[in-house]
């Protein structure tokens, strides 16, 4: 393995949204981003196979204000980074996403190996790793729960509803990685202050994709709102109750709902 | 060659500024919290007296995340079921930059002041816990984080009133009971068009509601009430030795308080979003540790810098002072040839003894014994003007005993009875 | 006259694809699916117009076959194709997606076709919101999982040829499978669930929700940490948008906060409950009946008042 990439995606942080009520609307101002929580174990997954390797690892991501998401990748172990920051992934679907990685990681040579996770925790398509495997005519392995390298070639284990697959894996692949595959330490402050002075490289749209029709978003949202919930509410607890007394009431609910 | 010229250890308001103004004295500097991020988890009642911001940032509330400014006091004397309000509204009077006090929340306030502190320059790692002082030939020489060791000339500890640093060093008691108070606080959502009707404000314009007497069971403590954009800060304060005595936990205070019919009008409707419960430091001048030794600097709350008025708490504005003055001592040093002995750093104390900090905390020593006369007050308005000013005005000039004031007041007033219970409270605050 | 395809793992997903299908248009459908000749029958009687029967050898991947079905998809062009939303199904559809050029709806509910769009809903934001999303793609491919449609009645004069197709190998070979022998766990069909979260602090405290399972007829099921992180419980017990989506007719959350995830897998009970000893808990909001309470002293109560 000469050069390995990581796909990582910077998104809205859920914690941080506020849901209207009334008009089930999300408030997005004021909303921080972090690093997609599964792709902690993408990186980890790369910086493993770098340890053992010696690999060239490389962040690759796009987005909308990327360039921030650098301290906390990078503070993970990888090498470098790639990244596309441009307003016109704000709307991007997966086949939009897919082509401007594809787009980047052409434009960095390609790669021996091509790590993504399972899930974005804002589309959670699923879609990236094996649509990318498409257009980069590279394999695609899904649901890797283990990855070592062996030569040129790599075996992996992929966790599936029937049990555990093992496969060996020829030539270049995108992988996507679950998150049982290690856990992710947390960076240490050095590696926090290292990471301001690995390098990092911009890139703009027009430099990864030739012909703009192809990121057109082929999925439109009508859409996004809350989803409508019709729950009571009921607190047994109200007034400080004792156990004893919630319980009472409770059992008294559940019976009338017939549940009992 | 250390790694820089300064670790600061905790983001809260204190040491951000300090982090802020050295890396603008040119200093190498490295900020570290323990939180997610700067502020994450901090707790403070929300009300900013502007002036000792303002001094280091001049027009700083024009790029702060600040909730609102104040404009409208009212303090509320309280029995079990009824209340007796003083309301104080002077906009002009508190619209001077200097003068002026804002409603903030912590999480976003915390992290632009230590956003504003890396922009300057300084090193910025969070979440990192700092486990100990690191010695070298047992001078304090930088921090242990985990599995990270940072040097530094000097180091300034900011961690807050806990400061188990500045405890394993030798340079704070343990807390005693008599020294804290304990406070709690919800934030309750509200939409802004509900909280400018309820409370009367103009767009951008905040409340501030005190309230003495019954909401905390008798007990020395009170409670507060902050309007911020869409949201309210609700909190009790109470002292730890009062809560001891008492019969009643401070979750059933706060319940109490927040039923009592005086204060559940103004939150009907609100959405909990967030529960915390903090210590104060309370004890006051008796309390401030030694501030100083060789390499190293303690701010704000860590110092018990903290002033406990009983229905409201002020910490920010000397956390923030001190920050600022522990920076200009520390910068001092550097371009002396950097001699961080305690001799050289006792500049800070100096600064701090001819500043607000210490001449207001040595104005207030006798507080908390404060006025809590639950009572009709027949309320003469210039009279109550005058009071108020002095009490709620906070300009960083030295504060003047309120009894000085209101004395001189109360004769043209010619108010004997009410005098002299107000004079039993003048007295302390 | 459209085309329209159903790719799943199992003749039990295939027939619910095939239901879901008929309802939304007409059309000749084709099946691809791991069956042999009987289910095959089945799937035909179930609405299926021909049946593409999928066995691929011990070192075959099953993705192989996305090799022959792209050729497939470039002649015969189907305007809808449902991959059953399997994890070796998300995968295939991804690459046939991008093979083709045509939008993927992972996870599709509520499919529709309105004037010439079709229109599905999906889970984004971790739950925390429903996207819409329309195209008028001449191909349109969604990945739909079990559940959320049910096959139709048999019909066993219908008749209809079976094939099969044999996959093209790639780069990736199988070396082994190695079967899991977790229980049969049947959260699906459960009536009653009680969840047990994070507010469990010791794996000896699962004691007090086994005996309230017990006492209510209950299967126990759990957060993702419980089964991820912990692994006190086997990952076919958790719940929620990267676990299982049940429908039981009573829920009872003991000890879990309610993030979004969670909630996600639950959203179709009847009633839920929840346990919780923070009163600020966002499962409060979500649930319909709360006890604010520690659950080492509520459960005691509530199981010997059962
Ligand atoms: C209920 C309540 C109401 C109050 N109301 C007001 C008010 O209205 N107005 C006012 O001016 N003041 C008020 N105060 C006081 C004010 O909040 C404090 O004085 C002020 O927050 C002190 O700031 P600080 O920066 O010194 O400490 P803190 O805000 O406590 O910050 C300390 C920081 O250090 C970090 N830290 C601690 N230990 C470590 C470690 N080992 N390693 C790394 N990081 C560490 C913490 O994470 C934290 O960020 C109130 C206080 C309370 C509790
Ligand atoms: C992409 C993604 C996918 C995810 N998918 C899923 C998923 O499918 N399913 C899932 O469950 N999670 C999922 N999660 C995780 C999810 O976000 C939450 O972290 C998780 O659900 C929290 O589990 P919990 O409620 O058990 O724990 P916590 O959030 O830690 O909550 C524990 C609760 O227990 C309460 N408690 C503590 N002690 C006691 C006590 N003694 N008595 C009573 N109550 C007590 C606490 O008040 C708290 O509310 C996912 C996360 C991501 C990022
Ligand atoms: N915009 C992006 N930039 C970089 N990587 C991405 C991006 N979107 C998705 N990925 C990768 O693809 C995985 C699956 O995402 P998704 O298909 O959106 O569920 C993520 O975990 C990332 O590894």
């Amino acid at each position: 393995m000469k050069r390995v990439i990581v796909c990582y995606k910077w998104v809205p942080d859920g914690a941080d949204i506020r849901i209207d009520e009334r008009t089930r609307t999300l408030a997005m101002d004021g909303v921080s981003w972090t690093l997609n929580d599964f792709d902690r174990n993408a990186i980890e997954a790369g910086v493993q196979i770098k340890a053992a390797t010696g690999c060239d690892l490389i962040g690759v991501t796009a987005g909308v204000d990327t360039e921030a998401s650098g301290k906390d990748a990078l503070s993970r172990g990888l090498d470098s980074l790639y990244y596309l920051s441009d307003q016109a992934m704000a709307d991007a679907d997966s086949r939009t996403t897919s082509e401007v990685l594809a787009g980047m990681i052409g434009r960095l040579g390609g790669a021996d190996l091509v790590i993504c996770s399972e899930a974005s925790d804002d589309e959670y398509a699923q879609q990236t790793g094996p649509r990318l495997a498409a257009l980069l005519g590279y394999s695609s392995v899904t649901c890797v729960s283990a990855l070592s390298p062996s030569g040129e070639s790599l075996s992996a284990s992929r966790k599936l509803e029937e049990g555990v697959e093992d496969v060996e894996i020829a030539g270049p692949a995108v992988v996507s990685v679950v998150p049982d595959i290690n856990q992710p330490p947390f960076p240490s402050v050095k590696q926090i202050l290292g990471a301001k002075k690995k390098p990092s490289q911009a890139v703009a749209l027009a430099e990864v994709v030739g012909d703009m029709d192809r990121i057109r978003p082929q999925l439109r949202t009508d859409s996004l709102l809350a989803p409508e919930v019709s729950r009571k509410r009921v607190s047994l607890s109200a007034g400080g109750v004792g156990a004893a007394d919630a319980v009472a009431g409770l059992l008294k609910a559940l019976a009338a709902e017939g549940v009992l | 060659m250390s790694d820089y010229d300064v670790i600061v250890v905790g983001a809260g308001v204190a040491g951000a500024t300090s982090a802020y103004c050295l890396a603008k004295g040119g200093l190498s500097v490295l900020l570290l919290d323990r939180g997610d991020a700067a502020g994450a988890k901090n707790v403070t009642g929300g009300r900013l007296y502007a002036h000792s911001l303002e001094r280091v940032m001049p027009g700083f509330a024009g790029r702060a995340p600040v909730e609102r400014r104040v404009t409208r006091e009212t303090i509320s004397l309280m029995t079990a079921d009824s209340s007796v309000t003083i309301d104080f509204q002077k906009p002009g009077g508190m619209s001077d930059p200097a003068s002026a006090s804002y409603t903030v929340l912590r999480a976003e306030f915390d992290a632009w002041l230590a956003g504003e502190a890396e922009k300057a320059g300084c090193d910025l790692v969070c979440p990192a816990h700092v486990d100990r002082l690191l010695k070298d030939n047992g001078r304090i020489a930088g921090v242990v984080a985990g599995d990270d060791t940072l040097t530094a000339d000097a180091v300034v500890l900011a961690d807050g009133i806990n400061s188990l640093l500045a405890r394993q060093e030798g340079l704070k008691p343990e807390l005693s009971a008599h020294a804290v108070a304990v406070g709690c606080k919800e934030i309750i959502e509200l939409p802004e068009r509900v909280i400018n009707d309820r409370f009367n404000l103009a767009e951008g314009e905040g409340a501030a509601r005190l309230f003495a007497g019954a909401p905390s069971g008798g007990l020395v403590g009170g409670g507060f009430l902050y309007t911020n954009k869409t949201s309210l800060s609700l909190g009790l304060v109470v002292t730890v030795e009062g809560l001891a005595r008492s019969r009643t936990r401070l979750p059933d205070m706060f319940e109490a308080f927040k039923k009592h019919p005086a204060v559940a009008p103004l939150i009907e409707g609100g959405a909990l979003l967030e529960y915390s419960a903090h210590l104060v430091p309370e004890g006051g001048l008796k309390t401030i540790p030694d501030l100083v030794s060789d390499n190293i600097l303690i701010v704000g709350d860590a110092a018990n810098l903290c002033l406990n008025l009983g229905y409201t708490v002020r910490g920010m504005d000397f956390a923030i002072a001190s920050g600022q003055m522990a920076a200009e001592t520390l910068i001092e040093a550097k371009n002396n040839g950097g001699d961080y002995s305690k001799g050289v750093l006792d500049g800070y104390w100096r600064r701090m003894e001819d500043s607000f900090v210490l001449k207001d905390m040595k104005t207030y020593k006798n507080a908390p014994e404060f006025i809590e006369r639950p009572g009709t007050y027949n309320v003469y308005p210039e009279l109550m003007d005058g009071i108020f000013s002095d009490l709620f005005t906070i300009t960083g000039e030295p504060a003047v005993l309120a009894r000085k004031k209101i004395w001189p007041r109360l004769r043209k007033a010619g108010m004997g009875g009410l005098a002299m219970d107000l004079l039993k409270g003048g007295n302390a605050i | 006259m459209s085309t329209q395809w159903v790719i799943a793992e199992t003749a039990a997903l295939a027939a619910e694809l095939i239901g879901g299908l008929r309802d939304l248009e007409d059309g000749v459908l084709t099946a691809f699916v791991g069956v042999d000749a009987t289910e095959a029958k089945t799937l035909i009687a179930l609405g299926a117009d021909r049946v593409v029967a999928l066995a691929p050898g011990n070192s075959t991947p099953w993705e192989d076959y996305v090799f022959p079905l792209v050729d497939r998809a470039r002649t015969e062009a189907p305007d809808l194709v449902l991959v059953g939303a399997t994890r070796r199904g998300r995968g295939l559809a991804a690459f046939l997606a991008a093979s083709l050029d045509a939008p993927l709806v992972s996870d599709a509910k509520a499919l529709s076709r309105r004037e010439g769009r079709i229109q599905a809903d999906r889970m984004v934001l971790g739950g925390l919101a429903v996207k819409t999303v329309s195209t008028d793609a001449a191909t349109v491919i969604a990945t739909v999982a079990a559940g959320v449609y049910a096959a139709r009645a048999a019909d066993l004069r219908r008749s209809g040829p079976i094939e099969t197709l044999e996959p093209v190998a790639g780069r990736v070979r199988v070396t082994g499978r190695r079967l899991k022998d977790g229980g049969d766990v049947n959260l699906a069909g459960a009536k009653r669930v009680v969840g047990v979260g994070r507010g469990f602090a010791d794996k000896a405290d699962l004691a007090l929700a086994e005996a309230l399972a017990t006492a209510l007829g209950a299967e126990l099921a759990c957060s993702r940490p419980i089964a991820e992180f912990f692994k006190w419980m086997p990952e076919e017990r958790y719940i929620g948008i990267s676990g299982q989506a049940i429908k039981p007719d009573l829920y009872i959350a003991v000890g879990i906060s309610g993030q979004a995830q969670h909630v996600y897998g639950i959203r179709d009970a009847k009633v839920i409950v929840s346990i919780n000893k923070d009163e600020t808990a966002p499962i409060g909001q979500k649930a319909d009946y709360s006890i604010v309470g520690d659950l080492k002293e509520v459960l005691p109560v509530l199981t010997g008042a059962l």
